[in-house]
């Protein structure tokens, strides 16, 4: 068994899918249809392209239309509406706009004002959604799939792998830009995921072993705002607008699905650190936090 | 902040909705199975204290298992089992009490030589909650012929934590037993079983699986056995059977062990009790290793004796239905890479008396290997 | 004798342990090759055949299929 590795960019960052096989073909195969899935729903879900379902249904917010979804979009709207109300609130996919307040390039804190005129566009619970249709009440409103489609596109990738192997045991692993899906596989050695120091780019400061399932990540470290000894991070609360001051620096979920790993880790990066503990230890999933002092703690097993 | 169960459990029922998150392990089977086993089995010797004439051999059985399980589609599986066995050796005649008054055994004076060929075919279709067969069989060997009919049914709750299932047999048996060795005055008999059985399957727990079942048996017509000299049953027996188990995963160990037991009762006043307990045992990289062991132990039936009284009705020295005990143990190792997989295993059954035992209780020796071949 | 009313004391006190609710996700480790109810079926086939042909006792778990002339 050869291990193949193939490198790609999708979903805004560096994407790779492993194959163990004795085929090369057959690892090119699999390779072509996983990057094909992940590229297929980056182009579904994209804010920018004008005839996305996003775009449509941003770009007839505040109108009396509702837009018609299609079964994949109405059945993951659904399930951002379960996540909401499961999280109280704290994952929210309409709370995007907020970036519009928060300058990470420039530096400069967003003023109070500006972000409670844009609080008004936040709140799933203001959103009319019926299962089948969705319709964005106040013009300026959008929703953004970017806090969970590239743990979704990992899945995905790891689903159509596994349905083109026909059920024969397959090892392959999918990393979209550190979120990490596999497939099930037993009898052999698990995938051994690094997890990335916050405050070095190369560094690896613990490692969770993967046999099956998948691990999202989150962290302080991609866009962020260091401000008196405080660092303002792009992971905002929808209630208020502000990241948390005093929470994790990152945080690694491992759990049957990337797409629940990455929600589990969004709302663990909103609360206060010993908070976000306890919520992860009674949720039962295995997780790795790692705090501002790069201290590690959590219940993941190398 | 909902509570741990109801934070994961909503999300994941949400997500499943999805076509990705849909495994596509339905039940049925994907891929076909091609099996094959070749056991040897030797009875030892009877005990020269035991046996009228000294020390004998008694059977050795080579048998060879072939099994075929083909996924015509996403529903149904059709499965063929060829089993063929070639038997040689002696076997007790009768039980006579010596000068001592001890019981011996008279064994059948040559040395016979049988072959049997076992054929069943079957049909399974496998559906989201639910699974059923039906499978018909034929054993025949040159004095006996059986053929059976079976069909069985699961069901799963919508829990999808219970199964429910059950299912039932009938077979037709005919007699013509062999003249010239053993002295016998039946030359044509038949036999007519039908079978019930229900049972319960539970998930208990993350790591534990446990099932509870009742099977009921009914046999009508000869049940003598032709080549006894002594031996003389009822027309009919009404035998009952009470299962249970579990498979449990030792988290520790990555091992599972299973343990089964069951409790037999019939209308000939035996009753038995068996134990079985095996733990597999996964070693190296795709090896396991597999170590059993079996407790069993029966009560006589009403009309058994070491010295039969012509006088009764029903009469018997057959040690299979004398009270004893036995321990049966084994050790098996499998290696699964690719394709392909084989297993070896050896296994010894000895026999234990008890108040009144048959001269004629069993020890014997086992071992098999087994391949196995799938593809898609 | 002992280690039989051992095992099964074992055996009924795992029956009357409160069946727990398994979540979709806890699902792994009954999946796994070894926790099926019968891993070795040609396995299982021959023991019966012999059990049947040397002990009073047949059934259980199923329903009996075809007799032979064993004996």
């Amino acid at each position: 068994m050869q291990l193949f590795t193939f490198h790609f960019k999708a979903m805004g960052g560096p994407c790779k899918v492993c194959v163990y096989e004795n085929d090369e073909s057959i690892a090119e195969t699999l390779f072509q249809k996983a990057q094909a899935e992940v590229l297929r729903l980056e182009t579904k879900y994209s804010r920018y392209l004008s005839d996305s379902i996003i775009s449509q249904i941003n770009q007839s917010a505040g109108q009396n239309d509702s837009i018609l979804l299609d079964e994949e979009t109405a059945q993951l709207l659904a399930f951002a509406n379960t996540a909401f109300q499961q999280s109280d609130g704290l994952f929210d996919i309409t709370s995007g706009v907020l970036r519009k307040a928060w300058d990470f390039k420039g530096g400069n804190l967003p003023t109070q004002n500006h972000l409670d005129e844009l609080l008004l566009l936040v709140g799933w619970q203001k959103v009319a959604f019926s299962g089948s249709h969705i319709r964005l009440p106040v013009k300026g409103m959008e929703i953004d799939f970017g806090g969970f489609v590239k743990e979704y596109a990992a899945d995905c990738a790891i689903s159509v792998i596994e349905k083109h192997m026909l059920g024969k045991p397959v090892k392959a692993l999918v990393d979209l830009a550190g979120d990490i899906a596999v497939t099930s596989f037993a009898n052999q050695e698990p995938w051994s995921v690094g997890i990335r120091d916050p405050k070095s780019s190369e560094e690896a400061l613990a490692a969770i072993g993967l046999e099956s399932g998948a691990i999202a990540s989150s962290g302080n470290y991609e866009r962020y705002i260091d401000k008196d000894n405080q660092r303002y991070c792009h992971i905002l609360n929808p209630l208020t607008g502000w990241p948390v001051l005093d929470g994790l620096a990152s945080v690694s979920v491992k759990a049957e699905q990337c797409m629940i790993a990455g929600v589990i880790s969004t709302v663990a990066m909103l609360k206060p650190r010993k908070e976000a503990e306890k919520w992860l230890k009674s949720l039962g999933c295995i997780y790795l936090a790692i705090d501002k002092y790069n201290e590690i703690s959590g219940t993941y097993k190398k | 902040m909902k509570n741990k169960n109801s934070f994961l459990l909503a999300l994941t029922s949400s997500a499943l909705v999805l076509p990705a998150y849909q495994s596509q392990a339905a039940t049925a089977p994907e891929r076909s199975k091609f099996s094959y086993q070749f056991s040897s089995y030797q009875e030892d010797n009877t005990e020269a204290s035991k046996t009228f004439g000294g020390e004998s051999e008694r059977y050795k059985i080579d048998v060879h298992q072939f099994k075929l399980l083909k996924p015509i589609n996403d529903e149904y599986v059709v499965t063929l089992d060829l089993q063929t066995e070639s038997l040689s050796g002696a076997s007790p005649w009768f039980t006579e009490l010596n000068n001592a008054g001890q019981p011996q055994l008279v064994m059948s004076g040559a040395s016979i030589s049988e072959s049997r060929t076992d054929f069943n075919a079957s049909i399974r279709r496998y559906d989201t909650n639910n699974e059923m067969g039906l499978s018909i069989s034929n054993s025949s060997e040159n004095d006996y012929t059986s053929t059976a009919f079976g069909f069985d049914g699961v069901y799963e709750l919508e829990n999808k934590h219970t199964t429910i299932n059950a299912g039932f047999g009938i077979s037709n048996d005919e007699l013509t037993p062999t003249q010239k060795l053993i002295p016998t005055s039946v030359t044509y008999a038949e036999k007519d079983t039908s079978s019930w059985f229900v049972g319960v399957g539970q998930v208990i727990n993350p790591n534990m699986v446990g099932q509870v079942g009742l099977s009921f048996t009914k046999h009508s017509g000869y049940l003598t056995d032709p080549y006894k000299k002594n031996d003389a049953r009822p027309n009919e027996r009404v035998m009952w059977a009470l299962n249970g188990g579990i498979r449990y995963y030792v988290e520790d160990y990555d091992a599972a062990l299973h343990a089964d037991y069951r409790f037999f009762t019939d209308d000939w006043g035996i009753d038995s009790h068996t134990i079985t307990v095996s733990w597999y045992q996964p070693i190296f990289e795709n090896y396991d290793l597999v170590p059993t062991i079996r407790y069993y132990s029966q009560s006589e039936a009403d009309f058994f004796s070491n010295s039969v009284d012509f006088n009764q009705t029903y009469y018997a020295d057959d040690f299979r239905l004398s009270a004893y005990s036995a321990i049966e143990t084994g050790l098996k190792l499998k290696q699964k890479f690719n394709d392909w997989a084989w297993s070896a295993s050896v296994n010894y059954y000895q026999s234990q008396e008890e108040t009144n035992s048959s001269p004629g209780l069993v020890n014997f020796f086992r071992y098999s290997l087994a391949i196995e071949y799938s593809w898609d | 004798m002992k280690q039989i009313l051992r095992l099964l004391i074992v055996l009924s006190c795992i029956g009357l342990t409160a069946c727990t609710t398994v979540q979709p996700w806890e699902r792994g480790n009954l999946a796994k090759a070894n926790m099926a109810w019968q891993p070795d079926p040609l396995d299982a086939q021959i023991r019966d055949h012999i059990y049947f042909a040397k002990e009073a006792s047949s059934g259980g778990g199923k329903a009996t299929g075809g007799g032979c002339g064993c004996n």
